[in-house]
């Protein structure tokens, strides 16, 4: 019965009253959402950035040093939990810098208008938690990303641009990783999923006011109506990420417009 | 070791001349050949010797811990780890505590004038090995003070003798939660790829919302409803149970690609124009052909079950103490004030760190010896 009154209340954007915030879930949401989405799209970017060139580096070195060191470092970064990256970062940026850390801006900014220097302190805030939200999925998606390039590498046509003599990093870049960037797109849904799962968990660590973080801290004090109204709110995000995940595979690779 | 050398053909020439010999045909069975290639990568050996050595001292757990992981000593109260000397064999130095009254601050003198040698298979606390032989003996124990390898926790617990307790509820259910989560994911999957149609669209559409939701919220929220004050072994299952819901939809789909792939092949069809019914088509053609498959993408699931159990407990929402798993002594470490003064109470991270790794690097050996196209 409640949650009947609950879910109709929610498509019209009354998405009920926190009790342990004392203030209707809505106001709650909004920047919260905003700052989840930041968060991991940025690391979605930063993951991409540096994930791309990496990949193509470790395929095309396949074996040599290089490569191993890279792909003994992506095992490590996969198997490092957030947590314990987050809580490493802090211990170190805390003893060896005097940055303060933690929480989304100092003391001073906390209720400063949103000026430049506000943005400055707050980008000192954030650099690190993005950091740690970004390193697990990087280091997986240079593992896909080398795995799928050495899959390209081996297909004919990659032999007949060699053979006609177009130069090696034309084959590299033009030929190959463009076919080997499918699969990477196809995964934005997985990374996406993963990005958000981290960002929850870093955000309680760094003490950052995102959805995640609202998540969580609601579920431990049982604050039914803001964790379930969270919840809907992140599986929508997942979903958009998915949608726009397809709508770039059709954009890089009209194939998958035409197939069914 | 001469065969191994070309274990990437199919059949090496020696073996299948001796095959002639015997006037059969040289036949190697498919779960050799797989061997062969798996002790190829001798990373995914090394990290399977690695963690049979984690489940054998998880098994024998008391025996190799010097303190019962729940005796509290408030004379060790945050003790740095114990100092090594020599005296006869490995000893330890003496830690006495000082209590500063007016500030509240214990510290600690250590003096390895008075070592305590270490008295191997010694007596200790009373255990049960096994659970069924009650025995005193360990492998290495103190006769008095306390030894602290990694040190002690607020209490003065032995941090070592609980990261070994802890391995047995953090290395278990990693492993029951992808079993029960690759028998679901095993019936669904194949249910779904064998019959298609309308129980296939909603079975897919299904595990679609399942994915649809992000991962830890997920679990955090199944575990949230679990009672904070049930026994520990109950929340154990449960926990067990939550980890295993999420972790079915992957493995569904993985069974569903594999068994779609088989079931449109020409054995398969040959063997349904023979009368074969649904469930020896399942039984006999489909699932003997999926089960390697399944065992990777099951071996590959298990760390992510045993970083998610980490995650929960470490944000009090797993297991809660006095049970004791990995997560549980990562969340006396989630502060930075702790952390600065008492860095040991993180080494259990590195464990954690150690058998995801190695279960990893187990998976992908196993993936790529029983992929026979590689």
């Amino acid at each position: 019965m409640k949650y009947k009154k609950w879910a109709t209340g929610f498509v019209k954007g009354d998405f009920g009253q926190s009790f342990s915030f004392r203030e209707p879930v809505s106001d709650l949401i909004w920047s919260r959402l905003a700052l989840s989405i930041f968060l991991s799209v940025t690391a979605l970017v930063m993951a991409w950035v540096v994930a791309i060139p990496v990949g193509v580096y470790s395929a095309t070195h396949r074996y040599k040093l290089a490569d191993n060191i890279i792909t003994l470092i992506q095992f490590i970064g996969v198997a490092i939990p957030e947590f314990l990256l987050a809580l490493t970062g802090l211990v170190l940026v805390a003893r060896y810098t005097d940055l303060e850390v933690g929480g989304l801006n100092s003391q001073d900014y906390k209720n400063a208008p949103m000026i430049f220097d506000k943005m400055v302190d707050t980008a000192q805030h954030l650099w690190l938690p993005l950091l740690v939200i970004a390193v697990g999925s990087t280091a997986w998606l240079t593992r896909v990303m080398r795995a799928n390039l050495l899959d390209v590498l081996g297909q004919q046509y990659v032999q007949t641009a060699r053979a006609k003599g177009v130069s090696e990093r034309k084959v590299i870049w033009k030929h190959a990783t463009r076919n080997a960037l499918h699969p990477l797109v196809m995964t934005l849904g997985t990374t996406l999923s993963v990005l958000i799962s981290g960002e929850a968990i870093v955000s309680i660590i760094f003490g950052l006011p995102t959805t995640g973080q609202a998540l969580l801290e609601t579920l431990i004090s049982k604050d039914t109506y803001v964790a379930a109204t969270l919840l809907v709110f992140l599986s929508a995000l997942l979903i958009i990420g998915n949608l726009i995940g397809d709508i770039l595979l059709a954009w890089i690779d009209p194939r998958a417009k035409t197939a069914e | 070791m001469a065969n191994t050398a070309e274990v990437g053909t199919v059949l090496p020439p020696a073996e299948s001349q001796a095959g002639l010999v015997d006037s059969k045909i040289g036949e190697i069975p498919q779960w050799r050949l797989m061997a062969r290639r798996f002790r190829r990568s001798k990373l995914a050996v090394a990290s399977g010797i690695i963690l049979i050595l984690m489940y054998l001292v998880a098994a024998f757990a008391p025996f190799f811990t010097p303190t019962k992981a729940d005796a509290v000593n408030q004379d060790f109260k945050y003790a740095k780890p114990s100092s090594w000397t020599w005296s006869g064999g490995p000893a330890i130095c003496t830690l006495s505590q000082k209590v500063d009254p007016i500030k509240i601050e214990t510290t600690y003198q250590k003096d390895c004038g008075k070592p305590i040698p270490l008295d191997f298979f010694g007596r200790g606390y009373k255990y049960k090995l096994l659970g069924l032989f009650e025995t005193d003996r360990h492998l290495f124990t103190v006769p008095s003070q306390r030894l602290l390898i990694f040190g002690g926790d607020v209490n003065g617990r032995d941090v070592f003798s609980r990261i070994l307790i802890g391995s047995r509820v953090s290395l278990t259910i990693g492993l029951v939660g992808v079993a029960i989560a690759t028998i679901l994911g095993s019936v669904i999957g194949t249910i779904s790829g064998y019959f298609g149609g309308r129980t296939d669209n909603l079975i897919q559409r299904f595990i679609e919302i399942i994915m649809s939701i992000p991962t830890l919220p997920f679990f955090a929220t199944m575990a949230a409803v679990l009672s904070p004050d049930m026994p520990v072994t109950e929340r154990y299952f449960l926990i067990t149970l939550v980890l295993s819901l999420v972790a079915w939809a992957g493995l569904a789909r993985q069974v569903r690609g594999k068994v779609m792939a088989y079931s449109s092949s020409d054995y398969i069809h040959a063997a349904r124009s023979a009368g074969s019914s649904h469930a020896r088509i399942i039984g006999a053609h489909l699932l003997p052909n999926a089960t390697s498959h399944i065992v990777v993408v099951a071996t590959l699931a298990v760390p992510a079950t045993i970083l998610a159990e980490t995650a929960l407990s470490f944000l009090g929402l797993g297991m809660l103490p006095p049970a004791i798993s990995w997560g549980v002594l990562l969340k006396d470490a989630s502060t930075i004030d702790v952390l600065q003064q008492y860095p040991w109470l993180l080494i259990p991270a590195v464990f954690v760190v150690l058998a995801v790794t190695c279960f990893q690097l187990l998976g992908d050996g196993l993936r790529d010896a029983v992929d026979p196209y590689i």
